[in-house]
């Protein structure tokens, strides 16, 4: 897209502002850490406000702000409603991280929870699935963060992408997850005041009488209530975020970070707050049409219709807020698959005797090694490997019920739950690939449910996360 | 001057059309009730359509500044919408909904036995 919505000299002294905000608040909020709980976990004592907040803003990605609008603009009303739909993992993980933190009081990562209730076969085959997921989802926002700056400012993709993804390790690097919340509070705060702003000013532009008569006459799928692929496309979006949430160390880190008893009203919270802003975002996309503007890439509607219709000031408040949405998002998944391949690779499979600040160095080292290999993969603008976050449907939907299981159930058996795993994984690709995208979460679920279901029925466990405590 | 996206067939309303021009702009123009309608004029090379019902969309690709298709100096492509059917939506969406409520339902009865325990 050759369109700019902010000149380059703004673009540079935006990205700078917040460069330097980051990064100060960074080192600020990491000055006091000791220990490797207190880099990893905040020394877990995150409060309210700021649980609410980073898990509100975490959730808050550039596809959020990117893909709603394309949905908005592809699948109308519903891609619009079903994307915001994606609050519900959070809604659904609330009494859950109540329970985790109840289960697992030492816990680190979620790999503690598959290596102890489950053995070590099921723990690392879990590991093999969150961290393909994990990078595929660095590598789509690494891209995402290149793509955004070059396309609204004029700076060059590798530029763009080498300054978010430098700003986002250092920070990182220097506070762990204190420096982490404490940024996702103000980028928070950021978001909602940008997504406020931009549909109310695109509210006065367009009367939504004008905006439905545009619609219903040139593009009438939009507001079909009953529209085909939308609502085939519903419960696979909503069943992949639920994975997406339930087995993703950035959610468990966050459970084990967050004070005893703030965890569920904070997930909950944070997931009705959550709700209107795909809402909001993909509100944009409808204004296309009205002001006749043509839309190349559909993924850049959102940015394109800002710029357009909204002149600088659009551009201005869509970079702000896909700046923030990238940084509170690339920061949680270093972090926290930084602590993963920390404690369950490096601490778990080839250092099992390590001392805690060997530990800390093993986790700064994580962060960086996973900033250079999002960088290496990013910079060649393949964009073929973002795909891999879509595929991971089937991944992280068949992890759903062994999660749910393994945490309440007793019976959950090790041998089913590793089966259905496997099993609602490679059927769930197998769907994606020669059935259609909108099949690989529903075919995983769906699989790996009647095996743990089934399997832990016909031979069951007597687990007590009670004794383990 | 000529399409890339040939004979394309769609089940989501969505698609994108694709031509090829250099660097020269052209007109593109979509066939509604037997009548031709300026879609784009410019100089990109593809743009996306969507929300769009069952049928058979014509399209002309055109060089810039042309008033109406002409079969001399224009181009022309067609794109199939056919939608989902009712049968693959509903079975879909029910299958959908059992799974989704079947996780909500665990979690009510397992968090609430966890309560009472």
């Amino acid at each position: 897209m050759e369109s700019r919505a902010i000149s380059l000299e703004m673009g540079i002294v935006l990205v700078s502002v917040f460069s330097a905000l980051w990064i100060f608040l960074g080192w600020y909020l990491g000055r006091d850490n000791k220990t490797s709980e207190d880099f990893q976990l905040a020394g877990r004592k995150v409060g309210f406000s700021l649980a609410t907040a980073t898990a509100m803003a975490t959730w808050v990605t550039t596809n959020t702000t990117l893909v709603a609008p394309e949905l908005a603009y592809q699948m109308g009303i519903w891609g619009m409603v079903g994307y915001s739909m994606g609050a519900i993992g959070l809604i659904l993980f609330a009494p859950m991280a109540k329970r985790i933190r109840d289960i697992l009081p030492g816990g680190t990562t979620s790999g503690d929870f598959f290596r102890i209730r489950y053995g070590k076969k099921a723990w690392r085959f879990f590991l093999v699935l969150s961290l393909v997921y994990s990078l595929g989802w660095l590598v789509s926002l690494g891209m995402a963060g290149g793509i955004l700056v070059q396309s609204l400012t004029g700076i060059p993709y590798e530029i763009g992408l080498s300054v978010i993804l430098l700003i986002c390790i250092s920070y990182t690097l220097m506070g762990g997850l204190k420096a982490v919340i404490g940024t996702d509070f103000i980028q928070t705060v950021l978001i909602l005041l940008g997504i406020t702003i931009l549909g109310f000013i695109a509210y006065r532009e367009v009367s939504s009488r004008e905006m439905h008569l545009v619609i219903a006459q040139d593009k009438p799928e939009l507001l079909n209530l009953f529209f085909p692929a939308a609502l085939i496309f519903l419960f696979n979006n909503i069943l992949f975020g639920i994975g997406e949430i339930f087995h993703s160390n950035v959610w468990w880190s966050r459970a084990f970070a967050f004070r005893k008893g703030v965890g569920f009203r904070a997930f909950l919270w944070s997931g009705i707050l959550w709700i209107p802003i795909p809402i909001a975002a993909g509100f944009l996309a409808f204004m296309a049409p009205v002001h006749g503007i043509p839309v190349p890439y559909p993924d850049m509607i959102g940015p394109l219709v800002a710029g357009e219709i909204l002149g600088e000031v659009g551009g201005i408040l869509v970079f702000v807020l896909v700046f923030s949405a990238l940084a509170s998002s690339l920061d949680s998944l270093l972090a926290a698959t930084s602590d993963l391949v920390a404690e369950d690779i490096y601490k778990g499979h080839l250092h099992p005797d390590a001392t805690d600040s060997e530990l800390q160095k093993a986790s700064k080292i994580s962060i960086l090694l996973l900033g250079v290999f999002a960088w290496l993969v990013c910079l060649p603008r393949v964009s073929d490997l973002a795909s891999v976050l879509h595929f991971s449907g089937a991944l992280v939907s068949s992890m759903i019920w062994p999660i749910v299981l393994g945490i309440y159930w007793k019976r959950a058996n090790r041998e089913a739950i590793f089966w259905a795993m496997v099993m609602g994984s490679l059927l769930g690709l197998v769907s994606y690939f020669w059935v259609g995208f909108f099949t690989a979460a529903l075919v995983g679920t769906g699989i790996s449910m009647g095996v743990s279901i089934l399997g832990s029925l016909y031979r069951s466990e007597d687990f007590s996360w009670e004794d383990i405590g | 001057m000529d399409f890339l996206t040939k004979d394309k067939h769609s089940n989501t309303g969505y698609f994108l059309l694709e031509w090829e021009s250099g660097s020269n702009a052209i007109s593109l123009f979509q066939e509604k009730s037997g009548e031709w309608y300026s879609v784009y004029e410019g100089n990109l090379n593809q743009i996306s359509q969507s929300g769009l019902s069952n049928g058979i969309y014509r399209y002309s690709l055109c060089p810039e500044k042309t008033v109406l298709p002409d079969a001399k100096i224009c181009k022309y492509t067609t794109v199939r919408v056919e939608h989902f059917t009712p049968f693959q939506t509903i079975a879909s969406l029910s299958f959908g909904s059992v799974l989704f409520l079947s996780i909500i339902l665990a979690l009510l009865l397992f968090h609430k036995k966890v309560i009472g325990s």
